[in-house]
């Protein structure tokens, strides 16, 4: 998580100084809001000073803040210009530093309480500009109650093992293709306890579904989790000489359920955009999470998702890689 | 551990069979430098006694000093690498490794030695090192970061708390490892590591714990400030030793503990000694730094891209 505070006041940021040791913390002149709120992530925190600001700035300035929902804002009142301190919390701010507070050191101890207050969630507002509003089509028990021929709405994470030619040129045929078939049983397994089915199996691709859930965090956290664990799953599960490159693809959508023999004809929008994205969109070795999934990218990883170029009418996030060894 | 009379049977049948009675007892003071099967069995020396009952007194009077599995340890080598310059080929090898599966012992692929499967027991010494004898290890010191302010910030039934899940952590990424922890003093915990490829191991462990903890910081740490950990690995040859309090007079231990002073928070160091047989991925991951006076080292973090 990064915090942003936008002051004009050197004494403001002299009292903030003492959280950039466990925070990621970048001081800016006020009048560089304009120009910074569009690199800021989903999850990060802004404190922006009010001190000096008319009415009318003051009004329009939390109107914009309020159009970022997936951002948190914290207000610093230097000189108690805010009449409702209580609107504030009602409208989805998470903090407030009065002039009585800024006689003192902000403590990391006052941004975990208000992380843990906010919850930092990134709403479900911010699906709003996903082009095709989806038609929620929820198997109630899960796998259970899925039956083939029927929609539903699922879960959809595209899976593709990079660089296999130079693993091929590198290690011989049969050493990659043991290595594609460990990392898809791993998968299989491990998206299994996710409640995942490998339902689309093409060499080094997969296509993995996941019943519809709402605020399924589970899925994301893993792919999290898979990917900071890539060092010990390359060396001492796959015993690969490298260490793989997965690229990931998750989206919502609904899609007729067929068996797996039939999977290749099962036709939707979301099957498509997906494989668009997989062939035309993507820059292999990364996560990727479309507008529709935005909602369920858990809190405390926030932070690891920037920005992406949006595609066929769909805005995205891409999680940032891990950087490894030398290329540090 | 005593083994029973079906496996001393075995053994000496084996050893019997394989080896000729002069070398089986050259075998014996492998393991007890002043062995003399006289002063243990009532064979006459003068006289030829059949090579059957050698190897019975002899697999008897290891069983007796609980050095059996050690002896194993040394006759299975003679089929590897030899001894005294002749090959041998071991008779019975596959009942042998069978029955030792029984008792709870493996085999470790890499160098063939038995020692105890951690599913059934897990002693410091894996059941076979002997104290005073020399042994390569790879250790593992991990140290929590101005632990003390933890202390000072936060309840202590929180402290406690998290104290409880890091030694748990530990052992977990070590044991699953085949690795031994050899000794705990609050924050600071020391961990070894013997079998197959150590150093390897020894790395993937640590580097387990260090992302455990930063997932831990992220979703669990109920704390005021993040855990923060150094983590250092030195390979080196020492003697097994019982008492563990003596364990900080042993230059590698001492080695291994002082890269705190030189290690950034939230890393992994480690020694040129460890790094030398490595390959691959963790031969990758590590970056060689110099830390100018300090020497060189190959160091691991977790860094992400803007």
């Amino acid at each position: 998580m990064n915090i942003y505070l936008f002051t004009n006041s050197k004494k403001i940021s002299s009292l903030f100084s003492s959280i950039s040791k466990d925070y990621e913390l970048l001081t800016l002149k006020r009048d560089m809001y304009a120009d910074t709120i569009n690199s800021v992530s989903p999850g990060d925190l802004i404190y922006y000073d009010i001190q000096g600001l008319t009415s009318d700035q003051l009004f329009q300035n939390i109107s914009d803040f309020l159009e970022n929902v997936a951002i948190n804002f914290g207000i610093i009142d230097p000189t108690s210009e805010i009449a409702s301190i209580s609107d504030l919390f009602f409208d989805g701010f998470c903090d407030y530093i009065s002039k009585k507070e800024l006689m003192h050191p902000i403590s990391p101890a006052r941004i975990k309480k208000v992380r843990n207050y906010k919850n930092f969630c990134i709403t479900n507002q911010v699906v709003k500009n996903s082009a095709t509003p989806i038609n929620i089509k929820k198997p109630v028990q899960g796998w259970k109650s899925i039956k083939e021929g029927d929609e539903y709405t699922f879960y959809i994470l595209y899976f593709r093992l990079e660089e296999v030619a130079l693993l091929q040129n590198h290690f011989g045929y049969e050493f990659t293709e043991s290595i594609i078939n460990t990392v898809r049983d791993y998968l299989r397994s491990f998206f299994g306890s996710y409640e995942g089915k490998l339902w689309i199996t093409d060499d080094n691709k997969a296509l993995f579904l996941f019943p519809y859930k709402e605020n399924n965090q589970r899925i994301i956290l893993g792919i999290y989790q898979f990917l900071l664990n890539k060092i010990l799953f390359s060396g001492e599960i796959l015993k690969s000489p490298v260490i793989v490159n997965p690229t990931f693809i998750l989206h919502l959508g609904n899609i007729m359920y067929l068996n797996e023999e039939m999977s290749g004809k099962s036709v939707s929008d979301a099957l498509n955009f997906i494989f668009h994205a997989a062939n035309s969109y993507v820059t292999a070795g990364n996560f990727y999470v479309s507008d529709s999934v935005f909602n369920i990218i858990p809190t405390p990883i926030a932070s690891f998702f920037k920005r992406a170029p949006s595609f066929e009418g769909h805005d995205f996030m891409v999680m940032r890689n891990q950087i490894i060894g030398d290329k540090g | 551990m005593k083994a029973d009379k079906d496996f001393t049977k075995l053994v000496a049948q084996s050893l019997s069979e394989s080896i000729d009675q002069r070398s089986m007892v050259h075998l014996a003071r492998e393991i007890m430098p002043e062995y003399n099967i006289e002063s243990y069995s009532n064979l006459p020396s003068s006289l030829d006694i059949p090579r059957l009952d050698v190897a019975r007194q002899i697999v008897a009077d290891m069983n007796n000093f609980n050095l059996l599995i050690p002896f194993v340890n040394v006759f299975f080598s003679i089929q590897s690498k030899g001894y005294k310059g002749r090959k041998y080929k071991i008779s019975k090898l596959r009942s042998i490794v069978v029955k030792l599966f029984d008792m709870g012992f493996s085999i470790d692929p890499v160098t063939g030695q038995v020692y105890e499967d951690p599913q059934y027991r897990i002693s410091k010494n894996w059941g076979v090192l002997q104290e005073g004898i020399d042994y390569p290890f790879t250790f593992v010191w991990y140290d929590i970061v101005e632990s003390s302010i933890h202390l000072k910030k936060n309840s202590h039934r929180d402290v406690l708390a998290f104290y409880q899940k890091y030694h748990n952590l530990v052992r977990s990424s070590t044991e699953s490892r085949n690795g031994r922890i050899w000794h705990i003093e609050g924050d600071g915990i020391l961990t070894a590591f013997h079998f197959g490829d150590h150093s390897s191991t020894a790395l993937f462990s640590g580097i387990e714990v260090l992302h455990s903890l930063y997932k831990y910081n992220l979703f669990e740490n109920v704390l005021d400030n993040p855990i923060k950990i150094r983590i250092g690995l030195n390979t080196g040859v020492t003697d097994y030793i019982e008492n563990h309090d003596m364990l900080k007079t042993k230059e590698p231990v001492k080695d291994v503990i002082n890269l705190e002073k030189i290690s950034l928070s939230d890393t992994i160091v480690a020694t040129n000694t460890v790094m030398t047989s490595v390959e691959g991925v963790l031969a990758s991951v590590f970056e060689f730094k110099d830390l100018n006076k300090k020497g060189s080292y190959f160091v691991y973090d977790v860094k992400w891209e803007n």
